[in-house]
């Protein structure tokens, strides 16, 4: 059995020096010792290096980098034994005296050989001084809320998104713009926002929604929770509820599951009436009276976040910038699956033009663009994040731009199955001055020149403002001295790196979910095609493997 | 290891051949030149640097006890992977539940790409390597001294670090080609200072 990948290979060989080697990965490392004279040589480097190390360790101590050792915080032995012997020895001296002094009851300030003869003044004694009152421990404040999860997720006036693991201020009123926010709260309890919305959170068992959406879900234990809206209170008996609040005032209220208490906002707790799973409520400013809810039903409520990329991981260099892709990790069918760089799914380039003047290449500073087809390698398997093929474009750029025109063209090295959540991957090389929300990728399934509808995408699950964009490496690009009409003149063109200004990038990612471009679950998709003017940056573009085919 | 080869000059293979001590220090030689490389090559196959370490001990006296048999000609190295091979092939195979031999050509392609493998005096790749690992960000040199300093597993350290083994090969297979690039140009710097003070 061959590997896979040669990422796939490089990791056999880590798995051999971790004694974890199963029967097929011993078979697949045999394979690609027998076929691969470069890596035969990259296997006997790695266990030579492997040799050295531990010799390393047996031989001394671990070379730590001196400035880091000084920032480690020194033990008491440690300290101690740092300290000037002398000073050490004076202040012990000292102790010694002072205990010697503490048990002989004072300095005495008569001659030695004269009577003992009570001192008139220490013998009035004085009484006891009572204790002093020890002052009640300071109440410990509420632990505040924080982000659990994000989905698209931007708040007004905020420039990055809010991220897990966020704290959400109390008394402090949140305007979510864009997308998704769930927030957890000491008790167990969870708010799922849905934008437009503005909340804040008063204490850790009260969210006051004056607008959108809220789906709470109250565990046992959570029981109480309650959300205030401008007409409204919302009390969970336990455990789930969607509340949504108008603009103009109105609240909704639907029961999911358990039961809740609802109530006008000015009248009394006992006034409360109690909704049961399925049951729903409308109050209307002015109105005295419940009604069913109108627009909300058991599909409003927000449980979990939908499928999307939520992260990637990719190794860094020494400032901590973003080399080569890791690992992604993906919510799909609710549930989020880590994909190492080896299961993804590559791509062979199968067709590409740009115009004259226009960047096509990038790589990081300090490495050259390659020659020949190992220019294709860029973006088929290559998984620097800061290398890759860009601007696919109609050639004629800014004369005439046909929007139906095949601008580059993929082929999947093995089918994509259309599962639940994204299917394929688009990982792009974005500048922070570009827009931060990524660029529009219009795509048409099929070989070139089928005659299948095109569909547009612009929503970038990591976008510009999202945590979980990486900064990368120092890149620059290259300039097409005339137009690439061709896989060959990809190949063989000349293209110029100039006087580059390097300005700062992140990598992006964009999901593509094969549904929404029509197919059916367990549809499959081999190629793709890009369409008509493409301004994005692609490093990578993957496809997720198979549900059911998971490790 | 001297020890082992006085006790085998009084081997019947050293009784029946009247060996000049010449021999002796040649094989020492060739021994010394080449210990690295065997042991690599051991490690190759057993995945295991102890059991390397003792199998190239145990293979060292069969090569002294064989060494007539030696033909100079040939590459030494050539001939002592050969000796050192079977020693680990019964070693793997010893081992009842070990199924993972190589197959014989695979071990005749990793003894070729032997001979390729650059081995710079040792104590000075270890300098270098120092050097290079002092170099690394503190996250990746926690990673080697949690493997190498403290003995941990590669999951266990996958497990510290949230991310699945596989991620964390990957991270290690990157990380230890970076310090072979870092040793590689250090030696090369070196190297090329030596000359031109000479």
């Amino acid at each position: 059995m061959e590997p896979r990948s040669d990422h796939h290979r490089h990791s056999l060989i880590e798995a051999a020096l971790a004694g974890q080697l199963s029967d097929a990965d011993h078979e697949a490392l045999e394979e690609a010792l027998r076929t691969s004279p470069e890596f035969r040589r990259e296997y006997l480097e790695a266990m030579q290096l492997h040799l050295e190390l531990d010799l390393l360790s047996r031989q001394s101590e671990f070379p730590a980098n001196p400035q880091h050792a000084s920032s480690r915080p020194a033990t008491t032995t440690g300290d101690l034994s740092r300290l000037p012997w002398r000073f050490v020895a004076i202040m012990a001296a000292a102790a010694i005296v002072l205990v010697a002094v503490l048990f002989s009851g004072g300095l005495r300030t008569q001659p030695a050989d004269a009577p003992d003869v009570v001192n008139p003044d220490l013998a009035q004694v004085s009484p006891p001084t009572p204790p002093a009152p020890v002052a009640p421990p300071a109440p410990v404040p509420p632990a505040p809320p924080r982000v659990v999860d994000v989905a698209g997720a931007k708040i007004f006036g905020e420039g990055l998104s809010p991220r897990p693991g966020q704290e959400i201020e109390f008394q402090r009123e949140y305007v979510l713009t864009h997308g998704l926010l769930a927030i957890g709260f000491e008790t167990g309890a969870r708010a799922v926002f849905r934008a437009p919305s503005v909340f804040s959170v008063t204490d850790p068992e009260t969210v006051q929604l004056r607008s959108g959406q809220c789906s709470v879900h109250a565990p046992e234990g959570a029981e109480g929770f309650q959300v205030i809206s401008p007409e409204a209170k919302v009390v969970d008996i336990g455990t789930r509820f969607v509340v949504d609040v108008a603009t103009t005032g109105e609240t909704e209220l639907f029961v999911v599951e358990g039961a809740a208490e609802v109530t006008r906002s000015e009248l009394p707790p006992q006034s409360a009436v109690l909704l049961k799973e399925g049951q729903s409520a409308r109050i209307e400013p002015g109105s005295m009276e419940l009604a069913p809810a109108q627009s909300l039903d058991g599909q409003s409520f927000l449980d979990a976040l939908p499928d999307r990329v939520v992260r990637y991981e990719a190794s860094t260099v020494a400032d901590g910038k973003a080399e080569e892709l890791l690992s992604v990790f993906v919510q799909r069918e609710g549930r989020i699956r880590e994909y190492p760089r080896d299961l993804l799914i590559p791509c062979r380039l199968k067709h590409f033009i740009g115009p004259t003047n226009f960047a096509t290449f990038c790589t990081p500073q300090g490495q050259e663009l390659p020659v020949g087809i190992e220019r294709l390698r860029m973006l088929e398997s290559d998984w620097s994040l800061a290398t890759g093929i860009l601007n696919p474009h109609p050639t004629d750029y800014p004369d005439h731009a046909d929007e139906m025109l095949p601008v580059m063209a993929l082929e999947f090295v093995r089918p994509i199955v259309n599962g639940p959540g994204p299917d394929i991957l688009i990982f792009d090389l974005q500048i922070l001055t570009d827009k931060p929300e990524g660029d529009t990728v219009r795509v048409r399934p099929g070989r070139a020149g089928a005659e299948t509808e095109i569909f547009t995408f612009n929503t970038w699950d990591i976008d510009l403002t999202s945590p979980f964009a990486l900064d990368l490496v120092p890149h620059k690009t290259y300039r097409a001295l005339s137009a690439t009409t061709s896989l060959e003149d990809l190949i063989h063109n000349e293209f110029r790196h100039g006087a580059q200004v390097h300005v700062n990038a992140k990598c992006l990612v964009m999901g593509i979910d094969l549904s929404d471009m029509g197919y059916a679950p367990g549809e499959s998709l081999t190629h793709l095609e890009f369409v008509g003017r493409q301004t994005f940056d692609p490093v990578a573009i993957v496809g997720l493997p198979e549900l059911k085919a998971q490790p | 290891m001297q020890k082992n080869l006085e006790q085998l000059a009084e081997s019947p293979a050293g009784k029946n051949h009247s060996r000049p001590e010449l021999s002796r220090e040649k094989f020492e030689e060739l021994l010394a030149e080449h210990r690295g490389r065997i042991t690599l090559f051991l490690l190759s196959i057993v995945q295991n640097v102890s059991d390397a370490e003792d199998l190239c001990q145990k293979a060292s006296v069969i090569m002294w006890r064989k060494f007539s048999e030696y033909d100079p000609t040939r590459s030494f190295l050539a001939w002592a992977s050969g000796i050192a091979r079977l020693e680990a092939m019964n070693h793997r195979r010893a081992r009842a539940a070990d199924r993972h031999v190589f197959q014989s050509d695979v071990l005749d392609l990793l003894t070729e790409s032997l001979e390729t493998i650059d081995q710079e005096p040792k104590s000075e790749r270890l300098a270098a390597l120092k050097q290079c690992i002092r170099a690394l960000p503190p996250r990746e040199q926690s990673f080697l001294e949690r493997i190498y300093w403290e003995g941990a597993s590669f999951e266990s350290v996958a497990e510290e670090l949230g991310c699945s083994l596989r991620t964390f090969y990957n991270r290690m297979y990157l990380l230890r080609r970076r310090l072979l690039q870092c040793v590689t140009r250090r030696l090369s710097t070196e190297t090329h200072r030596r000359q031109s003070t000479l």
